[in-house]
């Protein structure tokens, strides 16, 4: 029995990484309807810059933190500006898109010049991704704990900004149909820059806890992009929680393949399964077919 | 007092211009109706009085205040409130916050009387208030709709096409509801494609046919006899 | 049956980067391919006028092969000059000429100077079965010589059999290859993912004679992982495996295959991958508690494994093929020597030239052993006839016979000692 918590626990550890780059790719997508191709390099440089400020250059964990967190949303705000709303105006998906991967591999190519191309280990405060808390059978990870704190923290940050205030609500009326809304008086670019800071702090927030997990490497952050991607398609690629819910479901269909699955298999069937399910329903686990005809 | 004034507009999208030089008043408290086949152009001046879209010659004033090329928000702010074609409320969204999307950026205390008049005006959306707008019935849509331009607090209100889809009853009960709800104060642009319902209610009237204005009168000439415009709509001549 | 469309789409920003990233190298890259084999021909041909008049002449009259003349032996070589390889495409074609001069500097084999052509096939298999045909064809050759790339060899090796041209050390190690019936004349020192874990299965059981052993194997999901598993069964320690796993190269943890191992009470995990993932892995073994001795594959040697599993990298044990490049070893140092004036970059010491280098100390032997009466077929007795032969420590000795022409069967096994990867005496613990 503690076999199958322990694995459960390891496939939710990696699910909330799945889940919260799936749900920052769903709520651009949402409310703006561009998919976001540098979100995971983007939230790579996040983890880069906090970790080096903290264990290179000798600034306070916390500080490296709130630092990187406030260079994120700084630069997203750039980006969105310079690059992203001229060509909104223009009206057309494609050039967006390319200009995602435009900045993707600026980006990519930037943390190649500054950090090099190979994997780094910062060491955390205390080091506490090394500690291992043993009860009974069942090994959990300190590090591991953090990780669940982070993403619970954020997905309840992100729950009551949606939920509670008035950007969330010209979030929401923003996805479901934009010409009302601007109607309304939400304001479309406004609505946008936050829209995209805040998807780009929830990918900081990944990066950070997750590099220890991974290492910092100019592109660790790239398979995690690739699972969050396959999270947000399994929820529908319109509903925040279905991003979400994808993800930690992504997680554990790898770590149960792994267990159950013949060895030939096992890495390749969670792809499998989730083809399967887009083919019994194409708009996803958590989406109405009908959301998807007002697109 | 001077209403919405609109000067040689001219809109198109793309290459394709779709308003070749529109004249149009709306006095300030008048009820005027736009009238016109399918498209004909009605809801692209509409969007171009509301900011969606930009006209690419031409002037639109509300109140002496140059207003063409403004976004949507900000003339909001001034008080021009357009309720969409069809009811378009947001399926996904609750009721309540519906109507909170139609206050939105403005104080909290002019939702609080909004919303106030709203519920008092239809009971069944208070009820309803937690549930999704999607699950509503076509007749309760229709009232969340007017409740949003309740909440709204418009001055000048840019209606467009309200009656489509609905059953012909419930649109006869919409514009009664109309009459009832906004005072003379508030300035109507009415576009409808019905128009003995619209000329009942306006007092006057333009009828546009692929984006030129062939006619404009006083509702009272056609009331008894809506079918003699017809001509005008489809540009037959019927003398 | 992978569904990964958007996982394609995804990684169009990968390969964005990639051409960005690569876009200034080929130019260099193709402007000093061939800058290289133009120096190749001149001082081949400087040398062959000074070698004119050596004792080849005075030899009895025998038959010789194709390529072979009184004063010259052709190569050709298929190399990846430009694109993202080209740097080991010059690491290579260094080593070649190092080789070159060294036996031509020596007086040549037998009065016959070494010669050899190198063609660009940017690592691609087009490219290389023309440049084959090319070498054949037009260019006469004896061999082709030190071709990097398994799937370019394995679209021209047909074209060599086919040639009667002999296949000499490539940096290429599809199992197939190895097939001495079907590729009789393919020679190699460079042996594939089974011959590595066939050698590391011989040696457990040969070192570990008196603990009760059970092994578990983690590879990629591919055919080189397959290769991996298939050369451990058919090791001596084949009896011993117990657990196997796979993973992907977009694997976020090790995790489950991890609980896996511990579950099967492995006392030995062989971990195929990378040393970013060796580390993620030795990591996440302390986590998840799994107790076992650690073996990493070749591509786990480095310091950077080191670097990131930090104490955890203690006692973990790497199973290579061939030495390190900065080993301290006779036959590593003639190397370095013989490179660095050869005007090498730091950075171009490694597998590239050192496998170019290593087969061509075989080559020369071989050619020494065929004697002046050049043909394939003495050629190709010649190398079966080599046993032991010493590399000075790149490789454990080598050894060739009729059914096995890999003369590179055992491993060499490291350890980390005090944060730096040692090379274990074998017989030793």
């Amino acid at each position: 029995m503690t076999e199958y918590i322990q694995l459960a626990w390891q496939g939710l550890v990696s699910g909330f990484a799945y889940a919260l780059i799936g749900l920052a790719l769903v709520m651009v997508f949402k409310t703006a309807r561009i998919l976001n191709f540098a979100a995971g390099t983007m939230a790579g440089v996040t983890g880069f810059l906090a970790h080096w400020w903290a264990a290179d250059q000798g600034m306070p964990f916390g500080v490296a933190i709130v630092f990187a967190m406030i260079l994120t949303a700084a630069g997203t705000y750039v980006i969105e500006r310079l690059t992203v709303r001229p060509l909104v105006k223009l009206g057309d998906f494609l050039p967006i898109v390319i200009m995602t991967l435009g900045i993707e591999v600026l980006l990519a190519n930037v943390s190649l010049l500054w950090w090099g191309g190979t994997a780094r280990r910062y060491r955390v405060p205390g080091d506490i991704d090394r500690i291992n808390w043993i009860i009974g059978d069942f090994r959990l990870n300190a590090w591991h704990v953090v990780v669940a704190a982070t993403t619970f923290v954020t997905l309840s940050i992100v729950g009551y900004i949606i939920n509670q205030t008035e950007l969330g609500l010209g979030m929401k009326a923003f996805a479901e149909d934009q010409d009302a809304a601007k109607l309304m008086g939400v304001k479309e670019s406004t609505v946008s820059i936050y829209t995209w800071v805040l998807s780009a702090l929830v990918g900081g927030v990944t990066g950070i806890v997750f590099a220890p997990v991974l290492f910092l490497q100019q592109d660790y952050m790239n398979i995690i992009f690739i699972k969050g991607f396959v999270a947000a398609i399994l929820g529908g690629f319109l509903s925040l929680s279905g991003g979400v819910a994808g993800g930690l479901l992504l997680g554990e269909l790898e770590a149960f393949t792994i267990k159950w699955a013949p060895r030939e298999i096992a890495a390749a069937l969670p792809v499998v399964i989730v083809f399967i399910i887009l083919l019994i329903r194409p708009h996803g686990l958590f989406t109405r077919a009908k959301q998807h005809e007002r697109v | 007092m001077s209403g919405l004034e609109i000067k040689d507009l001219k809109v198109g999208y793309k290459r394709n211009q779709v308003i070749h030089g529109l004249n149009l008043h709306v006095n300030h408290g008048e009820r005027v109706a736009l009238l016109g086949a399918n498209g004909a152009g009605k809801s692209t001046v509409l969007k171009t009085i509301s900011g969606l879209l930009t006209p690419t010659e031409g002037s639109i004033t509300w109140k002496d205040d140059e207003i063409h090329g403004n976004n949507p928000a900000s003339l909001v702010e001034k008080g021009v409130v357009q309720v969409p074609e069809g009811r378009r409320i947001f399926p996904g969204l609750n009721v309540e916050e519906n109507l909170r999307v139609a206050n939105y950026g403005k104080s909290p205390d002019l939702l609080e009387v909004g919303l106030e008049t709203a519920y008092k005006k239809f009971p069944i959306l208070e009820e309803r208030r937690k549930q999704p707008a999607g699950l509503l019935s076509g007749g309760q849509q229709q009232m969340l709709s007017l409740s949003r331009a309740i909440v709204a607090q418009p001055k000048l209100l840019l209606i467009d096409e309200m009656s489509l889809g609905l059953a012909p009853l419930l649109v006869k009960d919409f514009y009664e509801q109309l009459e009832d709800l906004f005072s003379n104060d508030v300035t109507l642009l009415i576009v409808e494609q019905n128009a003995g319902l619209a000329l009942k209610y306006c007092s006057r009237f333009y009828v546009l046919r692929n984006g030129d204005l062939v006619l404009e009168g006083d509702a009272a000439d056609y009331k008894d006899d809506p079918t003699s415009l017809q001509s005008a709509y489809l540009g037959v001549d019927t003398k | 049956m992978k569904n990964k469309l958007w996982k394609l789409l995804a990684l169009l920003a990968v390969f964005g980067l990639l051409a960005a990233g690569c876009g200034d190298d080929d130019d260099d890259a193709s402007s000093s391919a061939s800058s290289d084999s133009a120096s190749a021909s001149e001082s081949a041909s400087d040398s062959s006028d000074s070698a004119s008049a050596s004792e080849a002449a005075e030899e009895e009259e025998c038959e010789v092969a194709r390529g072979v003349s009184d004063t010259e032996i052709l190569f050709g070589s298929s190399q990846p000059m430009t694109g993202n390889l080209a740097a080991l495409g010059e690491a290579a074609v260094l080593a070649m000429e190092v080789t070159r001069d060294r036996i031509n500097d020596g007086g040549g084999i037998h009065g016959r100077n070494i010669r050899f052509i190198v063609q660009d096939d940017a690592y691609n298999p087009e490219l290389t079965t023309s440049n084959a045909q090319y070498f054949i064809d037009q260019e006469k050759v004896f061999a082709i010589w030190a071709s990097i790339g398994s799937a370019p060899l394995k679209a021209a090796i047909g074209i060599h059999d086919e040639g009667n041209t002999p296949t000499l050390f490539p940096w290429a190690q599809d199992l197939s290859f190895y097939d001495v019936d079907a590729h009789p004349l393919f020679f190699s020192v460079n042996p594939s993912a089974y011959a590595q874990t066939k050698g590391f299965g011989n040696y457990l059981v040969e070192n570990y004679p008196d603990e009760e052993l059970a092994v578990g194997l983690m590879t990629i999901n591919s055919v080189d992982g397959e290769q991996t598993v298939d050369g451990f069964k058919d090791s001596d320690g084949a009896d011993l495996l117990v657990d196997e796993q796979t993973w992907e190269r977009d694997s976020t943890t090790y995790g489950p295959q991890i609980l896996s191992f511990i579950d099967s009470g492995v006392t030995d995990v062989y971990v195929g991958t990378g040393d970013t993932q060796f580390a993620q892995f030795l990591l996440e073994s302390d986590q998840l508690g799994l107790e076992a001795r650690f073996w990493g594959s070749t591509g786990t040697i480095s310091q950077n494994t080191i670097d990131l599993a930090g104490e955890l990298s203690e006692g973990a044990l790497g199973v290579n093929v061939i030495s390190s490049a900065t080993a301290d070893k006779p036959g590593i140092n003639a190397y370095k020597e013989a490179m660095l004036a050869a005007g090498a970059e730091d950075a171009q010491l490694g597998t590239a030239s050192l496998l170019a280098y290593t087969g061509g100390l075989v080559l020369e032997e071989m050619l020494e052993r065929t004697g002046p009466c050049l043909t394939v077929e003495n050629f190709v007795a010649a190398g079966e006839s080599i046993k032991d032969f010493d590399t000075g420590g790149i490789m454990r000795p080598l050894n060739f016979s009729a059914d096995n022409h890999l003369g590179n069967n055992d491993v060499i096994i490291l350890e980390v000692v005090n944060g730096e990867w040692v090379e274990l005496v074998i017989g030793q613990e």
